[in-house]
């Protein structure tokens, strides 16, 4: 009886790994070299021996420096979809690397914040030095708040647009007012938060 | 350079290039005095405005006060995964169970307490 194993293995490089085999190639070769000096006991066998050794070492360290990089290169993006239907993608190396999934976490929370605000409400007016409400001054209060609405608003729809390749996002403003007011209360906050 | 900084050089990098950095700062809303309105403290940093009988909403901690001032008739509403880290602080305390039920974990008969 006989039992044969065959097995193929095929070593192919892919991307610059194919520099790195022909730099490691060249590197045996010069080790050969060298081998082939000391056989014959020839002159000068370091000036192939060294180039040899650091190719070689080379080689190694750049491997390894880069075969994470090469072992992902086809993968697959990482996505995120929250309950909108928001879509944030990225490569998932970042997230290997220590600490990154706790940063793309906070970067999260962040866009997740920047999805959640909503425009403010308009104002009831301006308040002075002291803290209370200056009389007439609502006008200018909303003027401010409308700006500051519209700034918001433009760079959030733009960079959720972006990041998500979507429409504009129509985000639901604050209601406008709870209930008419009765009156106001008088207060200095100064006086509150000074020692 | 670690993998750390490359980490956050390229975050950095992706904030920058999108425009991110501006974008994640939050808009400041000075002077402004609120009566009466409901309003969501997510993304802004209030500075030196009077909220009176207002309904405060939040979610996050994505919010700053400064020298603001909140009347007694203002409610806070606490919502989403921020009422976790208040109901761990409100364990401690004998004082929250009795007049703040909403805000304190569950606390099971073995004396460990659960929040979810």
């Amino acid at each position: 009886m006989r039992v044969g194993l065959h097995a193929n293995i095929t070593a192919r490089p892919v991307r610059s790994h194919a520099l790195l085999l022909v730099l490691a190639i060249i590197g045996a070769g010069c080790l050969a070299t060298s081998y082939v000096f000391l056989w014959f006991g020839i002159q000068g066998i370091l000036f192939s021996f060294i180039p040899g050794v650091v190719l070689l070492l080379f080689v190694a360290l750049a491997w390894c420096w880069s075969r994470r990089d090469i072992d992902w290169a086809n993968s697959k993006p990482f996505s995120f979809t929250n309950k909108d239907g928001d879509t944030v993608s990225t490569d998932v190396r970042p997230l290997m690397t220590k600490g990154g999934a706790e940063r793309f976490s906070s970067f999260l929370s962040e866009l997740q914040t920047l999805v959640n605000r909503r425009p403010l409400p308009p104002p009831d007016g301006l308040v002075d030095k002291s803290g209370n409400p200056i009389p007439g001054s609502k006008k200018d209060a909303v003027a401010k708040i409308d700006a500051i609405n519209e700034q918001t608003q433009q760079r959030t729809s733009e960079s959720i647009e972006f990041l998500t390749k979507r429409e504009k996002v129509a985000i639901e403003a604050q209601p406008s007012a709870l209930q008419p007011p009765d009156f106001v209360p008088h207060v200095n906050i100064n006086r509150l938060g000074d020692k | 350079m670690t993998e750390d900084d490359n980490t956050l050089r390229a975050l950095s990098a992706f904030g920058e290039t999108f425009g991110l950095g501006t974008l994640f700062q939050k808009p400041q809303v000075k002077d402004v005095w609120y009566n009466y309105k409901k309003v969501t403290l997510d993304g802004y940093k209030f500075i030196s405005c009077r909220f009176d009988y207002c309904e405060l909403h939040i979610s996050s901690a994505n919010f700053e006060f400064e020298n603001c001032f909140i009347d007694q008739n203002s409610t806070i509403y606490y919502k989403g995964e921020i009422i976790k880290l208040i109901k761990l602080f409100t364990s401690r305390y004998e004082w929250f169970y009795q007049n703040l039920p909403g805000l304190v974990p569950v606390r099971n008969l073995n004396g460990t307490i659960t929040i979810s």
